[in-house]
């Protein structure tokens, strides 16, 4: 099998003997995230925009930008560019935005301290299927996965499969959640979702897991 | 921390190719067996700059077959030159060359192998071409030419225009090598009637029903001659984030049509409504493809050939000279291919301008050396202007000339130097 792949390659070399046969990139990690704020918009922030795109795109704007500016962007993403924005969600995120990379900066907003992260879904001592279900909708999960088949990131079941033989899955599941990753799955990476508890990733990596 | 790495599955490379690539690469790591797999760790984040505007803050980061260079946005990859580079020498080198992408579906695995470019829509013979098959189709062809995104040195304006907030080095100048794009659609057979054609790349939006990035050219141009299909940079193959393993080189024209990882080329017998030709990159119809600042709405049309520009790259601002010496200062211009034919430099902001000399002609779509000499006549502050005029006649503003992309920035340049 490999002596065949070594013909064909050696083959093809003879008619182009300076060109490359395969190219792969990794691209380097993403590290810039959204300014923890108090402000509803953030966490909407980070489950919308991240679908698609690093946070530079929103920090590197001119501190003068508007409201209208953000919000004709903001529109913008949804139509043409595609993103699934709930109508609701749009002027709490136009909100953030202004008030942290734009105009309507220091109007009264404070940075959030983590160590008051809100939490976004009660959860019980042991995990529950209608605890994750809770915790997808809540952030905005489905809009790059699906169970069976890979939408902007892998389907559930691929990371199921390709963890299942790992003694601690979960552990590291809940942590790729938690801190995002990138270069595991394709060109798209995995935004942070730090706001998430450990019980909260927990309950998460255990779905995922499951499926 | 996860370093970026470069990873060349490079089975059946003959060996000089093969260190070509490692050389591409950025260095001359280890080399293992015939047949295996090099690992390549960059460096990773490298340091910052921060660009001579507000909230001009970036970090430098080396990516795949790149040196450091200024992170923009690293989802879709937006990565500027650092303006040194351009005093380097008149061809800027691959690893430092800018990159742009649009969309976040950037292809980071291509088998040159199993790569196909299909050419279809109003021809008599839809064709499905492999780089093998695109390269026997002819003779291979050289061109030295700019592309330059057409928001480039977009963070300058004041009052601040959004969009990407790119310094100067959202620019290059390369050798490319490849085949005309004529002799492609020849052998298709562009059918009469036809209008544009269309080009697609393997890039593609991170959500599915969100405009494919997909530029298209008037037939007439698409069928120059000039309009290129390139698989290679300054004598190497094009390095994946340029578009490898064939681009699209339209000498003259901004960034926008170089379409990267060419996949599709479509024949039309209409003029291609998509929205990146319909509703982005437009530029006001009218002969300074400009607008007063408070008139928003004129007719548009697709942002094109690209208009003068000049640079000194031998100083920056805030550098020393000194004061009574000759000192020679040396810069590059360029236009969208009538070719510069004149840079006058001005040693006191403009009151006085005197002809710089221009260095070796490498073409009308290349960026043209020049120098002049300057004696400081007096200690302390002196500013620099330098300003290109073209085969035709055009030059460039002394204020910036404004529109609603911040497209096509050429205000002549200043720079502030300091005689000791």
């Amino acid at each position: 099998m490999r002596h065949t792949l070594i013909r064909i390659l050696l083959a093809a070399s003879a008619l182009a003997p300076y060109s490359a046969i395969a190219l792969d990139i990794q691209l380097p990690p993403e590290t810039a995230v959204f300014k923890p704020s108090e402000l509803p918009g953030y966490m909407l922030a980070q489950r919308n925009c991240m679908t698609c795109h690093s946070v530079h795109y929103i920090q590197s704007q001119p501190p003068s930008s508007s409201r209208d500016y953000w919000e004709a962007t903001v529109k913008k993403m949804r139509v043409p560019f595609g993103a699934k924005l709930a109508d609701e969600d749009i002027p709490a995120i136009v909100d953030y935005l202004v008030k942290t990379y734009g105009a309507e900066r220091n109007s009264g907003t404070m940075a959030l301290n983590t160590a008051d992260k809100p939490a976004t879904v009660a959860l019980t001592a042991t995990p529950d299927p209608a605890d994750a279900k809770a915790l997808l909708g809540a952030n905005n999960c489905m809009a790059c996965h699906a169970i069976d088949k890979k939408i902007v990131g892998p389907a559930f079941r691929d990371v199921a499969a390709k963890y299942a033989s790992k003694a601690n899955a979960a552990a590291l599941v809940a942590r790729n959640i938690r801190d995002g990753g990138s270069n595991k799955w394709g060109p798209v990476s995995m935004p942070a979702y730090g706001q998430l508890s450990d019980v909260e990733a927990g309950v998460l990596a255990h779905y995922v897991l499951s499926q | 921390m996860v370093k970026p790495t470069l990873v060349l599955t490079a089975a059946a490379l003959q060996r000089r190719a093969f260190l070509r690539l490692l050389r591409q690469a950025g260095t001359l790591g280890a080399a293992s067996a015939f047949g295996s797999t090099v690992s390549t760790a960059l460096a990773g984040e490298s340091g910052h700059v921060t660009l001579p505007f507000e909230n001009g803050e970036r970090d430098l980061v080396a990516y795949p077959q790149k040196r450091p260079l200024i992170l923009l946005t690293a989802r879709p990859p937006k990565l500027e030159t650092p303006f040194s580079v351009f005093n380097e020498g008149v061809i800027t080198p691959n690893d430092a060359f800018f990159v742009l992408y649009h969309w976040s579906g950037i292809p980071t695995s291509i088998d040159a192998l199993s790569y196909r470019l299909r050419v279809g829509g109003n021809v008599n013979t839809p064709l499905n071409l492999s780089l093998a098959d695109l390269k026997q189709m002819a003779d291979a062809v050289d061109l030295v030419a700019v592309t330059q995104c057409s928001g480039n040195s977009r963070g300058h304006f004041t009052p601040r225009v959004n969009g990407g907030q790119f310094s100067n080095g959202a620019m290059g100048n390369a050798r490319w090598t490849g085949i005309p794009l004529r002799k492609v659609l020849e052998k298709s057979g562009v059918k009469a009637g036809s209008v544009q054609v269309a080009f697609n790349g393997l890039d593609t939006p991170p959500v599915g029903n969100a405009p494919d990035f997909i530029k298209a050219l008037n037939i007439d141009h698409a069928l120059d001659g000039e309009v290129m299909l390139a698989w290679q940079m300054n004598g190497a193959d094009l390095p994946l984030l340029n578009g490898y393993p064939v681009r699209l080189v339209v000498p003259g024209y901004y960034g926008t049509y170089w379409v990267k990882h060419l996949s599709d080329i479509t024949v039309t017998g209409k003029v291609f409504d998509g929205f990146w030709m319909s509703k982005a990159y437009r530029i006001p119809d009218n002969q300074c493809a400009c607008i007063e600042p408070e008139k928003a709405s004129v007719k548009t049309i697709p942002i094109n050939r690209m208009n003068v520009r000049s640079f000194v790259t031998s100083l920056t601002d805030g550098m020393h000279v000194k004061s009574g010496r000759q000192t020679i200062v040396r810069g590059i211009a360029f236009d969208g291919g009538y070719g510069v034919t004149e840079v006058a430099f001005s040693p006191d902001g403009g009151k006085n301008w005197q002809a710089a000399q221009l260095g070796k002609d490498m073409g009308r779509y290349s960026f043209r050396e020049w120098s002049v000499a300057f004696t400081p006549k007096h200690k302390g502050k002196h500013e620099l202007l330098v300003r290109a005029v073209n085969r035709i006649g055009q030059g460039q503003p002394l204020s910036p000339l404004v529109n609603p992309g911040g497209y096509m920035r050429n205000v002549v340049e200043s720079t502030h130097v300091v005689a000791v």
